[in-house]
């Protein structure tokens, strides 16, 4: 049988598993799927964690182990750490190396929680359940709440261009969080700043939605620091380069995006920590290696959906080649939704990033409806759902 | 209207009736326990009020499990301190007019390296270190992950303890550090490089360096792990162990490699074969230092006290001029003011377990007790999948035991500023007070109770320096008076 090994199980690695489950049968492929955890923690949800409800952190956890081998993979609870492409082998830290004929590589990016002075996790972040737990406990006890957003350290010939590592999660904590304030008669005691380095607030999403979000933020009283360049943190501030000092009780940080260290070590990357992908995902190099969501150059902005999108594109790609079919490149489109409190939401459909020029902004009830259904869908299936983007 | 006339009667009948029984019943009772009282106590429960003037109750059930087992008598969490224990007898010295207290609080550093002379020193924002606990041998797996977060949030390391290794451990922990131990796993090249530290395990203050047989209250994962193998941890020191550090070294070339010792009398040798290996760090396990389960005979009855053991290697290490070893101190440590005194001997940085496990465990002891009689261990510790009982809400655990080490990092700012010490590397014994004459001899500290003169022989010496003063003052004036001129003797 031929070994296909899939490296990671949050969105892109999940997606991966489906779409080798669907498209292939069972007899002519042997599926692994190596993570660390056994369970995958719904990132999208933690947003309303970080805005005062540490409980949720806990709430969107799903078992994936139990997912693939239902489906009748293989899971691998393990730290992987290096990928020999010569010996087409994954050597992992407690275990004998894995052989593959096929590998997808869904680990992601490694946060930069280094690369700034004084920043480290214990600062505040949002993008792991403890973080964001940690994070909606210490908004109870504050008067300034700053959310930073940490630079992406793209290579210098990569596009499109993008500064921030994710604004999106940025945005919504401050929109959850300013409702949650008015609730409780608490907002005029409270001061809410964003600081990201992109020119624009929603960078990704184009210039309607990035008016949209510039209206919302200044109808909510949340201040917004734009180009912003990082130079050293403290326990109470956040400095930045000309001498300015942001004063925060409580930080929220999406943290710097600067690769990862897998494919440094594994020598798989662009010379930057991405991994060099062509229009089907796969590597530069390597035939047989794709890579898949946050940890691939093309994969911006590094959202869920842009990772559930190349999985497909991966594995179609992988299904034609086997098949003789004729596989489709990928074909970005941003499709979000910015969670703003009250019930509101603002829904993004837009290729606007990839110079196209198509963008569709849509606030209400409806697009907070619409995120609603498909984070309890992801739930419910697992992240297998009946209709996959 | 008859009704409840009748019903009033009634009741009132009643509780005549109860006040009545209760009276003849206190008067039988009182009479009993007169009578008890003055029987011979031989074999009437009033041996017990014997008993306890010579045993405590932690022998007493140890005597019974020994006779319920047949087995070595083991306990859980800290060892036997005799009371009060050496650190509660030390007392801090306020600053007043020099130094000042410190003006804030928010200001005062807290961050700890340990290791400095490594390439990549471990730097903690706290000098506080979770205790190493090992997963399946001491703790539930949820607990690991659980104190991997808490350390990840607050800034300081956690450790792989004796354990085997956990990968979403590792992968929630900013700072780990790996326990290299005698046992049967965490040896392999790959997992050495995944440290950010690493202590080399040669024993601990609750079992000192007994060899280790790990058969009970096993996890389904860790018998996985273990496969047909035994769980072994050996006695003594590795035949190899000269070359395991320089071995490590070579493995992962940046990170600190420390030692774990229990504190003996002996300390002052063992430091001179440590300190020859090049170590960045050296961890003294004291006499209070407890475990998940230890022979009683060992952990209650073996080493010497933390406080004392921190201060002869920190002297130690002064006298021979050795710097850029960090000393961490572990055992005993329940709070703030113990770590802070700690620091105050000379430790960098101090190990704490017990007092963090209790945190975790607060908000949900209560789910125990009702139901399983069990205590706050059994939602922490590793258990057999038989023994059932209500896993630990990690969620909550972490919040909790967060809040404890917030709380834990402002006490220590607070008692920095009543110091007037604006970094934690200042502490100093000069912070010290000793509170008896134990803590004095032993730790060779002022005590409290020391003013300068109320002895009977230096007040002898001082009244003794007064008479020759007021002699010499006298005789300089006599002398003045006979060489001064004529005129001066006319107007004195």
């Amino acid at each position: 049988m031929h070994k296909v090994v899939v490296l990671g199980a949050r969105f892109g690695g999940s997606a991966t598993a489906y779409w080798l489950h669907k498209l292939f049968p069972a007899r002519e492929l042997e599926v692994t799927v190596v993570d660390q955890w056994t369970t995958m923690t719904y990132r999208p949800a933690l947003v309303t964690a970080a805005a005062g409800h540490p409980a949720l952190a806990d709430q969107w956890h799903i078992a994936m182990k139990q997912r693939c081998e239902k489906a009748g993979q293989h899971f691998v609870r393990d730290t992987i750490m290096r990928i020999d492409p010569h010996q087409q082998q994954v050597h992992l830290a407690s275990r004998a190396p894995l052989s593959y004929d096929t590998l997808f590589i869904a680990t992601g990016t490694d946060p930069g929680w280094k690369t700034i002075p004084g920043l480290g996790a214990e600062r505040g972040g949002v993008c792991e359940d403890y973080l964001a737990r940690q994070s909606g406990d210490r908004l109870h006890r504050a008067r300034s709440i700053v959310l930073a957003v940490g630079p992406l350290a793209q290579a210098p010939d990569d596009t499109p261009r993008l500064a921030g590592s994710l604004d999106a999660p940025a945005f919504e904590i401050s929109f959850l969080t300013d409702a949650w304030l008015r609730q409780q008669n608490q907002r005029q005691n409270v001061k809410l700043t964003i600081i990201t380095p992109a020119s624009v607030p929603g960078e990704a999403f184009g210039p309607k939605n990035q008016a949209l979000l510039a209206r919302f933020l200044a109808q909510r009283h949340i201040d917004l620091i734009t180009q912003a360049q990082y130079h050293h943190v403290e326990h109470d501030a956040i400095h930045l380069v000309g001498h300015l000092a942001v004063q925060a009780d409580v930080m929220i940080w999406i943290p710097p995006y600067h690769g990862s260290e897998l494919l440094r070590v594994s020598q798989l990357d662009d010379g930057y920590g991405w991994f060099p992908a062509d229009p089907f995902c796969v590597h530069e190099k390597w035939p047989n290696i794709y890579g898949v969501g946050d940890i691939s150059r093309t994969a911006l902005p590094k959202l869920g959906h842009i990772a559930m999108m190349q999985a497909r594109t991966a594995v179609h790609h992988f299904y034609a080649l086997r098949h003789h079919g004729t596989p489709k490149p990928f074909n970005p489109y941003v499709l979000h939704v910015v969670w703003m409190g009250r019930g509101q939401g603002l829904l993004t459909l837009s290729n606007w990033l990839y110079g196209k020029g198509h963008e569709w902004a849509h606030p209400g009830v409806s697009s907070a409806l619409a995120k609603s259904l498909f984070d309890y869908s992801y739930k419910l299936f697992s992240g297998w759902m009946p209709i996959m983007p | 209207m008859r009704f409840v006339l009748i019903v009033g009667l009634c009741v009132i009948l009643a509780t005549l009736i109860a006040i009545a029984a209760a009276l003849v019943g206190t008067r039988l009772l009182a009479r009993r326990v007169e009578h008890l009282l003055g029987s011979s106590p031989r074999t009437s429960i009033l041996e017990l009020f014997y008993s306890l003037q010579a045993w405590s109750w932690r022998e007493i059930i140890l005597t019974m499990r020994r006779a319920q087992s047949g087995k070595v008598a083991e306990h859980p969490m800290d060892s036997f301190v005799l009371s009060p224990s050496l650190l509660d007898q030390l007392a801090f010295d306020p600053a007043t007019f020099h130094p000042n207290a410190h003006p804030h609080t928010h200001n005062i550093s807290l961050t700890t390296q340990i290791g400095p002379r490594a390439k990549r020193p471990l730097t903690l924002r706290l000098p506080v270190l979770i205790a190493p606990m090992g997963y399946g041998i001491g703790l539930a797996a949820d607990t690991k992950l659980a104190l991997a977060q808490i350390s990840s949030v607050i800034g300081t390391a956690a450790s792989s303890g004796e354990g085997p290794f956990l990968p979403e451990e590792r992968a929630y922990a900013q700072r780990w550090i790996l326990q290299w131990s005698k046992g049967p796993w965490n040896h392999s090249r790959a997992v050495i490089k995944l440290a950010d530290a690493i202590e080399i395990h040669l024993g601990q203050g609750a079992e000192a360096e007994i060899a280790v047989h790990k058969t009970h209250h096993l996890p389904r994962r860790l018998k996985r792990m273990a496969g047909q193998h035994q769980i072994v941890f050996h006695s003594g020191i590795p035949r190899d162990f000269f070359r395991l550090v320089p071995y490590l070294r070579r493995i992962n070339p940046d990170v600190p490699i420390g030692v774990k010792i229990p504190a003996s009398q002996h300390l002052e040798a063992d430091l001179a074969i440590l300190t020859a290996l090049s170590l960045d760090f050296i961890t003294i396990d004291g006499s209070e230092a407890g475990s998940a389960g230890s022979p009683a005979v060992i952990s209650d009855h073996f080493g010497i006290p933390t406080a004392s053991a921190v201060k002869r290697a920190r002297d130690w290490l002064i006298s021979r001029h050795i710097e850029g070893v960090s000393l961490i101190a572990s055992g005993g440590a329940k709070g703030a003011a113990d770590i802070a005194k700690l620091l105050a001997l000379g430790a960098d940085a101090v190990d704490v377990g017990s007092a963090i496990l209790f945190a975790m465990s607060h908000g949900q002891v209560e789910r125990l007790v009702p139901t399983f009689f069990q205590g706050p261990s059994a939602l922490v510790f590793a258990d057999s999948p038989k023994h059932r009982h209500p896993r630990l809400d990690i969620g909550q655990a972490v919040l909790h035991g967060t809040h404890w080490f917030e709380a834990t990092a402002q006490e220590l700012q607070v008692i920095l500023q009543a110091l007037g010490l604006g970094d934690v590397h200042n502490l100093s014994r000069q912070a010290l007070i000793a509170r008896t004459l134990e803590a004095q001899t032993l730790l060779e500290l002022p005590t409290s109770q020391h003013v300068p003169g109320e002895s009977g022989l230096s007040q002898q010496v001082s009244s003794l320096a007064t008479e020759y003063q007021r002699l010499l003052t006298s005789l300089t004036e006599q002398f003045a008076l006979l060489t001064s001129p004529r005129s001066v003797h006319r107007h004195a």
